[in-house]
């Protein structure tokens, strides 16, 4: 016990996004119960459990890169990193955008039947298309644990509501204007650090 | 002398330590090591030098021309190698090599797996070993294979000889000459070392750094004639006390350190005089600054 | 090429040394290219600021030449210039010789005796 509480401490801030990652995951959930069968909560649960071993399984990479110590030497002795960055990150937007058109499509096509398609959906193109991606994401130090959030929050929020056209469309802005933000943050950060 | 890199008044504040200024040249062609206990600022320098930081005042000129790193192709042309942390914990060989294939033209997959399979460190294609699972003289052995597969024309090493076992070391120095062979002269390396011991015979040109200062450079052979090793009784010791940089006092014997201008003058007092090597030397001119600062 | 890495005598001087030799007995001959500095140091493991010292050595005494780009070529030889250095060198070794003979006081007739013993014994 003491261990464990010791390698909690240890990765406190990624301890910390483990109670943000249950805090969405009982939000849903709370969604969920406020007019949704069992069989489709137990299902949802599922989906936040899965995630969160996820992210526990990943939990050495979220170590290394809260403590600076990831690829960001190797990234930066690389020519014209700033621009490979800079595409990574319009990538990512686009990225953003058609998982947010995905999950759009979905959600109008299966609503109100049996199971919510847009969930099962969501989790195919989570686990293939984001997963081995990361990897490469992962050359950038702090933005890998902010897009996983994000990323989980999106998934998981966007099913449970009764989404219109236009929330989409706004989230999608917000995203990539969030994104551009973070890229001048973090550019600015190791501009002046190490 | 061609130079491949030229620093000037180059500085690197940081909150509990600053390097600098610091002028250097780095000889085209030939190896050069940069020497200092740890903590001296050797991995700042290279840092600076591989744009991998900003410095905070000053300017390099790479290659002769170049005076901005982010220009161009400049970083293709260096093989830059960090003393640990340079690639997540969380890979494994084959993410090396992709990560690689990713941000260098010229890497080359075929001689990275060739290399890692003579180094004994992963068979072709490796996905499921990390790097976590690995020792430190692997992971160092993987860095060396990834950074040798790439056509570069500098290399900067930050320490690849610690955490290599003799057998290792002895093959890096190898793969250090034959990169200077196939450069014919256009090929250089810069690398640092708290061991000079173990790097001594691929050493060309000498950088001795000292709490965040160049405080000696040049050619080895030349670096060495600058100053002589000094024997002789305790008695004539006192005599020549002010000639002397550093010395060691013992009952029968006595050492010291000294320039090589006072070399007549330690003879006539009845010492002998001889050259040190590049090890003796950097630990008496280390000891000097130390001694200078205390 | 031979060097012995734990010798008193500096690699670089054991390089001058040998490669002297071949080029005063004729084996390298004139117009003949030294073996490239750095191909050399990786050849005889050690660092490519002591082969090409060795070589600025050759260069001193004018036994080779630099040419830009492509190395260190033999110079020719004048015979009877390197009959006249071997000469000295006997020289030097004889009057040695006479020298540490005179200490245990030994004739010149008994040293020429001693030599014609040796070259028999030879």
């Amino acid at each position: 016990m003491r261990e464990l509480c010791w390698s909690l401490w240890k990765q406190r801030w990624a301890f910390f996004a483990y109670v943000v990652m249950v805090a969405v995951g009982a939000g849903m959930i709370y969604q969920v119960m406020d007019g949704y069968s069992l069989f489709e909560m137990g299902y949802r649960t599922a989906f936040v459990l899965l995630q969160l071993i996820f992210m526990l399984l990943q939990r050495e990479r979220f170590r290394i890169i809260l403590r600076k110590e990831s690829a960001h030497r190797f990234y930066r002795s690389m020519p014209n990193a700033r621009k490979k960055e800079q595409k990574r990150f319009v990538w990512l937007d686009v990225y953003c955008a058609a998982m947010l058109a995905v999950l759009l499509t979905a959600g109008i096509i299966f609503k109100n039947e049996f199971v919510d398609g847009s969930v099962p959906f969501a989790m195919v193109v989570y686990f293939l298309v984001y997963v081995p991606t990361s990897r490469i994401i992962a050359c950038v130090p702090y933005v890998w644990w902010m897009t996983e959030l994000v990323f989980a929050a999106v998934f998981l929020f966007v099913p449970a509501f009764d989404i219109s056209p236009m929330l989409c469309v706004g989230t999608a802005v917000a995203v990539g204007v969030i994104n551009v933000l973070l890229y001048r943050f973090v550019r600015k950060l190791w501009d002046t650090e190490d | 002398m061609d130079s491949v890199i030229v620093a000037k008044g180059l500085v690197k504040k940081y909150k509990k330590f600053t390097l600098g200024p610091v002028d250097l040249e780095i000889p085209k062609g030939f190896s050069t090591a940069l020497i200092g206990a740890n903590g001296a600022g050797k991995t700042t320098l290279l840092d600076t030098i591989c744009g991998i930081v900003a410095p905070s005042k000053g300017e390099v000129t790479y290659f002769g021309e170049i005076t901005d790193i982010e220009e161009g192709e400049t970083k293709e042309r260096i093989g830059y190698q960090a003393a640990q942390g340079m690639y997540p914990m969380s890979w494994t060989p084959y993410d090396v090599a992709m990560a690689n294939k990713l941000g260098f033209t010229g890497f080359h997959e075929e001689r990275y797996w060739e290399l890692c399979k003579k180094y004994g460190v992963a068979s072709e294609g490796e996905k499921k070993q990390t790097l976590m699972k690995m020792s430190d003289g692997n992971r160092i052995r993987l860095c060396l294979a990834a950074v040798f597969a790439r056509d570069t024309e500098l290399l900067v090493l930050d320490e690849p000889g610690s955490n290599l076992d003799p057998l290792m070391r002895d093959r890096l120095c190898g793969q250090f000459r034959e990169y200077l062979e196939e450069g014919d002269g256009e090929k250089t390396i810069l690398f640092s070392t708290h061991n000079i011991a173990d790097m001594e015979n691929v050493t060309d040109y000498a950088i001795l750094m000292y709490d965040g200062a160049v405080i000696e450079s040049g050619f080895v052979n030349e670096l060495c004639e600058r100053y002589v090793l000094v024997s002789g009784e305790r008695a004539t010791f006192d005599k020549i006390k002010r000639s002397l940089l550093v010395e060691d006092r013992n009952m029968s014997t006595c050492f010291g350190f000294a320039k090589a201008e006072e070399k007549e003058k330690l003879e006539a007092a009845g010492t002998v005089v001889e050259t040190p090597n590049l090890q003796q030397l950097c630990i008496f001119l280390l000891r000097y600054a130390e001694q200078q600062n205390s | 090429m031979k060097i012995l890495q734990n010798s008193e005598i500096p690699s670089y001087k054991q390089i001058a040394m040998q490669l002297k030799e071949e080029i005063l007995n004729g084996k390298l001959t004139a117009g003949e290219y030294l073996p490239s500095i750095r191909g050399l140091a990786k050849d005889l493991k050690i660092s490519v600021i002591t082969t090409m010292k060795a070589y600025e050595e050759l260069c001193a005494e004018g036994l080779v030449t630099s040419v830009q780009g492509k190395g260190f070529v033999v110079n020719p030889q004048d015979t009877a210039m390197i009959r006249e250095q071997r000469l000295r060198e006997v020289e030097d070794h004889l009057l040695e010789a006479l020298e540490a003979a005179k200490t245990i006081g030994m004739t010149v007739d008994e040293v020429k005796d001693l030599i014609t013993v040796l070259d028999n014994a030879e």
